[in-house]
């Protein structure tokens, strides 16, 4: 008899401890899987050497970005063709149309990692894995490449997070 | 004149002579017209090429211009070496058995437990790119000093 209650006892702790592991392992995985939402900015730039390109409502990029852009690349002139401001949530991949040519699809693939696909005429581009936290401290990404329909001239995708 | 001293002359123009033989040059030059004609001569190219030498801009940053003539090269490099003659002989099972073991090691690495990286870093580390086979002549690029992660396409 007291070794069966013995028994009986030996099996309340074991379940005490699997309950308790499973709480420690959901409050673990619940930091990963939580529900997270992150506000992006994309904007589509055109760089030229030449004048404002014959789109008819794009403006000229300036301030901050402009002089980054001009630091790093040498176009003379970067005009804002489209902009875009949204948010991600995780679980939920948004996709956002930048042009005709242009779209772009995000994830969030956990609490540290933005996904983020170009697409090109429906066609899969580029996958890009940004680290969210750099983002978050000012990070720029850059999608860009040479415009095929305009010899020298060159097209910019600009990720970034908008200060809240 | 000697062709002697015509290097003299220009060693003179550009300041590369000791005191005395440049004192000797200036009474060569006060007192010879040929002499005289050819500083004269050497000053006025000197004049134009500093002056109106044509300046090219590169369209791109510096380091941004170097890496793309470095993905220009990358092909021809990989290229050649796909073509450079395999050693022949010799190597036999030898050439199976060492990717062989690289993977079992990496295997073992794989399967041991606490073998995965640490993620304390995630949030900053660079970021990290997926490229499909047929993109590979993209090239990506960071400005530290900007805070800025360039991706280069070259396929839209």
């Amino acid at each position: 008899m007291t070794n069966i209650n013995g028994r009986q006892g030996g099996a309340g702790w074991v379940r005490l401890i699997l309950f308790f592991g499973c709480v420690w392992t959901w409050v673990l995985g619940g930091s990963d899987t939580h529900a997270m939402e992150i506000k992006l900015q994309a904007q589509l730039i055109w760089g030229t050497n030449d004048e404002k390109p014959a789109h008819d409502d794009c403006k000229e990029v300036s301030g901050r970005l402009r002089e980054k852009l001009g630091r790093v690349f040498k176009w003379k002139n970067y005009f804002l063709i489209k902009e875009e401001t949204f948010t991600v949530k995780s679980g939920a991949p948004r996709r956002v149309k930048m042009s005709d040519k242009c779209t772009l699809e995000f994830q969030v693939v956990d609490d540290f990692t933005l996904e983020v696909q170009l697409f090109g005429e429906g066609t899969l581009l580029k996958t890009v894995r940004q680290p969210i936290q750099a983002l978050r401290q000012g990070e720029l990404a850059v999608l860009a490449g040479d415009a095929k329909d305009k010899l020298g001239d060159a097209w910019f995708v600009v990720l970034t997070m908008p200060r809240k | 004149m000697n062709e002697q001293t015509a290097w003299r002359l220009q060693a003179w123009l550009d300041g590369e002579l000791p005191s005395d033989e440049a004192a000797e040059v200036l009474r060569l030059v006060n007192a010879d017209a040929e002499a005289a004609a050819l500083v004269r001569e050497l000053k006025l190219t000197r004049a134009w090429l500093t002056g109106n030498e044509l300046r090219r801009a590169v369209p791109e940053s510096r380091e941004f211009y170097w890496s793309k003539i470095e993905r220009e090269l990358r092909p021809v490099a990989a290229k050649a070496a796909e073509a450079a003659p395999h050693p022949a002989g010799g190597w036999g099972w030898w050439r199976w058995l060492i990717p062989a073991t690289l993977a079992a090691a990496l295997a073992v690495f794989l399967w041991m437990p606490g073998s995965s990286p640490p993620r304390q870093n995630a949030g900053l580390a660079p970021a990290e790119v997926e490229n499909p086979p047929e993109d590979l002549g993209n090239i990506t690029f960071r400005s530290d000093s900007e805070q800025m992660t360039v991706y280069w396409v070259n396929n839209l």
